[in-house]
């Protein structure tokens, strides 16, 4: 993981990595009426930037939503 | 330095059965809790450090385990009911002190929420066992993952004293507090600090050195 300052001028940042769990959590109903409740959990990267100009940014391996 | 005997607290345990009443009091040289609003005069403990003999901890590790209520008094902690609540930890180990052919027992209790790092995001909260701005900014920036350097920890520190996000909690041998506030909210003061010119990035490029913090440092007595 590369923690640390980088870039230049206008992209210069601060970068800090950590491994951060997620969890997925989804329901299915059955035929029969039954609920099944499902958890999934793992670990991914986490990426948080701060820019010179105090711009931040949080990156993960999820899609942001578009504005 | 003070003295042990001045510098040190002392844990009560009474405990009340149909047959007998059990009563044990420790000397306690470490404690962290955390006033509770509601009843007044509790707390709820989530360090404790005490040393006795062998039947003395193994009640009291018994008593953390079912989860029993201590009375707890020291220097600026006055006499406060705690309890660990479920999942604490305890550690037990032998204290050779010099001059005394047996050795005591040391017996630490630590609540779940601390041994998982003392942060909750359910709750927006972080409990530090160390109120010095160096500590409080180098363990929120690795707790919560944010980007900065150990020069920022003065001004992040006044920075939480002014939004009001830091507070004391009680403690015996150490001086620690209570953070509130999530990673957004301390990402937008960094953000509010860089834009407003109140910190710099650092000139040069390339990885950013923290110092280490360990335990003695942490919890080591403080100078008079």
């Amino acid at each position: 993981m590369l923690n640390g300052v980088f870039g230049e001028s206008e992209n210069r940042h601060i970068a800090h990595w950590r491994s951060v769990k997620f969890t997925d959590h989804w329901e299915e109903q059955e035929e029969d009426g039954t609920k099944v409740l499902h958890d999934r959990e793992r670990f991914s990267h986490e990426l948080t930037l701060v820019f010179a100009n105090g711009d931040t940014q949080i990156l993960t391996h999820e899609k942001k939503d578009s504005p | 330095m003070k003295n042990a005997h001045l510098r040190f607290g002392w844990l009560t345990y009474v405990k009340t059965t149909e047959k007998a009443v059990t009563n044990i009091r420790l000397r306690l040289d470490r404690f962290i809790g955390e006033v509770l609003p509601d009843p007044p005069r509790q707390a709820r403990a989530h360090f404790l450090s005490v040393v006795g003999g062998d039947t003395q901890i193994s009640a009291i590790s018994a008593a953390i385990s079912m989860g029993d209520r201590f009375m707890v008094e020291g220097p600026g902690v006055p006499p406060v009911r705690v309890c660990l609540e479920r999942n604490a930890q305890c550690y037990k180990g032998p204290l050779q002190p010099a001059g005394r052919n047996k050795p005591l027992r040391h017996l630490i209790g630590i609540s779940e929420e601390f041994a998982g790092g003392g942060s909750s995001s359910a709750t927006d909260r972080t409990l530090l066992a160390d109120s010095g701005a160096l500590f409080v900014w180098a363990a929120l920036a690795e707790i919560h993952g944010i980007p900065g350097i150990p020069e920022w920890a003065e001004w992040f520190l006044r920075k939480i004293e002014k939004h009001k996000a830091i507070v004391p909690v009680l403690g015996v041998g150490c001086n620690p507090v209570l953070v509130k506030g999530d990673k957004e909210q301390f990402l937008s003061w960094l953000s509010d600090g860089l834009w407003g010119g109140d910190i710099h990035f650092p000139d040069e490029t390339g990885p950013i050195h923290w110092p280490s913090f360990d335990l003695q440092q942490v919890l080591l007595p403080v100078a008079d």
